[in-house]
């Protein structure tokens, strides 16, 4: 395919799988149940840290750990009792079982009183041209309370290689603002311009069979060079192709 | 052609820029230093138009006459596409593209016919000394080359002002010397007006005007 070509067809898949009925099968419906904002983020937050595996198991997973949570996760992780936690015990999905899930809620809650909610750390640490620094600050903070060490690996640092998939997804999440009714756009400190890609197996093979990547494996330096691809066709909203990316690799088989 | 109002931007309690003013003339080469952290990056982001102020009501930024902040998302990415080139320190090529087929890439967003597109794509290669790389993808060309690609991208919809990001941060020194006396052929047989972020003190040395930025205030014009 020609360069004209392919930003052209990139545009089209992208308005083709940027509309509201492309929540009907995605995580992002769960965040999109909240009217307040705060529980948006948390929500939006926990959904996108199971986001992998099946979909289908990902959004039930999402549903069951917001009825845990009363369907109100701001109130829960700033009131929560020790018997509060309990409950979630019994919780898993896939490697992120009850434990992790309750050390998850306990550093929301200090995020929450302590550094004034998971808008204000990205927004303040916010990098001139990038976000990568930033998920890794959010990843010190995040682990600040004492933490047993297998938490850890449910929350990627992309400083240590990772193109952390779910929490970049997380950030497209809160932060582009298009007016289509998908992303939230919840955040408008920072700007999309900012955004990478959440770059995994379906959108990395989708972009290499596009010409738009050459490194096979799917870390962060492939990241890397998807950003710059994607920045080439629009330098303003570059992760918008992941619409397109996601639709061609997942509905189309591309 | 460019003039920036008491411009300010916040992340969370940390302020970054702290009403900065600018006033940049067409055909000028300015260029903007200081330390890092110093807001260089956000500054150029925001007259780039990729980010906006904290204080938008309490700002103005004009380009070309035209008030930024009054623009929608779409009428803002037309405007960026049609008046504004950007250079950054990795040259953002499409890798499986050739260079005349990247050169060609913003005239394609505007819609301009292909032979249009690629004429103009030619002629600003040959003008940067690229006229036997047209159909070399990134990987076959050196870092160097690679960035006046990126450069002729930038210069492929005549746009009124090009902002570039640390452009030789990435080169050899004689490289970044070849890129730098190009920007000022561009000024000087063009006219085209540049803004650029650079920690090379050659470079920012050989600009009509040197803004030295600390703690998110310019401290010098020169």
């Amino acid at each position: 395919m020609e360069a004209a070509q392919l930003k052209e067809f990139l545009d089209a898949k992208a308005q083709q799988y940027n509309r509201p009925d492309f929540l009907e099968d995605d995580p992002l419906q769960i965040p999109h149940r909240f009217s307040k904002r705060e529980d948006a983020e948390i929500g939006g937050f926990l959904t996108a840290t199971i986001a992998w595996g099946n979909r289908k198991s990902i959004i039930a997973n999402a549903t069951r750990m917001m009825e845990l949570l009363d369907h109100a996760p701001h109130d829960f992780v700033l009131g929560h009792g020790p018997g509060d936690l309990k409950a979630l015990l019994p919780f898993v999905h896939r490697t992120f079982n009850g434990g992790d899930l309750v050390y998850f809620i306990e550093s929301l809650g200090n995020i929450y009183r302590v550094h004034g909610g998971l808008e204000t750390i990205f927004t303040k640490h916010q990098g001139a041209d990038s976000m990568q620094g930033t998920i890794s600050r959010f990843k010190e903070i995040f682990f600040e309370l004492p933490h047993p060490a297998r938490c850890t690996k449910h929350l990627s640092d992309p400083l240590k290689g990772s193109a952390a998939k779910r929490i970049n997804m997380f950030l497209r999440w809160m932060v582009r603002r298009d007016g289509r009714g998908v992303d939230l756009g919840l955040w408008k400190g920072i700007a999309p311009a900012k955004l990478s890609c959440p770059l995994d197996v379906h959108s990395g093979n989708v972009a290499r069979k596009l010409g738009l990547l050459a490194r096979r494996q799917n870390d962060a330096k492939a990241l890397a060079e998807l950003d710059q691809a994607l920045r080439a066709m629009d330098v303003g909203d570059p992760v918008k192709y992941d619409f397109a990316l996601f639709g061609l690799g997942v509905f189309e088989r591309f | 052609m460019i003039k920036a109002k008491n411009i300010k931007r916040n992340y969370g309690d940390l302020q970054v820029l702290k009403g900065v003013d600018l006033d940049i003339k067409k055909g000028e080469v300015v260029s903007i230093v200081g330390p890092s952290g110093a807001g260089k990056t956000t500054l150029l982001h925001i007259l780039g138009t990729l980010d906006s102020p904290s204080n938008k009501s309490e700002s103005s930024l004009l380009i070309d006459n035209v008030d930024i902040g009054g623009l929608g998302e779409r009428a803002l990415a037309r405007f960026r596409n049609e008046h504004i080139g950007f250079i950054f320190q990795f040259h953002q090529l499409l890798p499986e593209f050739t260079a005349l087929e990247n050169v060609c890439i913003p005239a394609y967003i505007k819609k301009t016919s292909r032979a249009k597109a690629e004429a103009r794509a030619r002629e600003l290669l040959d003008f940067l000394g690229l006229s036997k790389r047209y159909g070399h993808k990134p990987n076959e060309l050196s870092g160097g080359e690679q960035q006046r690609v990126a450069v002729a991208r930038s210069l492929m919809n005549g746009p009124s002002v090009i902002f570039a990001d640390e452009p030789s941060g990435n080169l050899d020194s004689e490289s970044a010397e070849t890129l730098h006396k190009l920007f000022f052929r561009l000024r000087d047989e063009f006219g085209q007006t540049f803004v650029l972020v650079t920690h090379n003190l050659e470079l920012a040395n050989m600009a009509d005007r040197k803004l030295t930025m600390v703690d998110g205030e310019i401290v010098s014009k020169d």
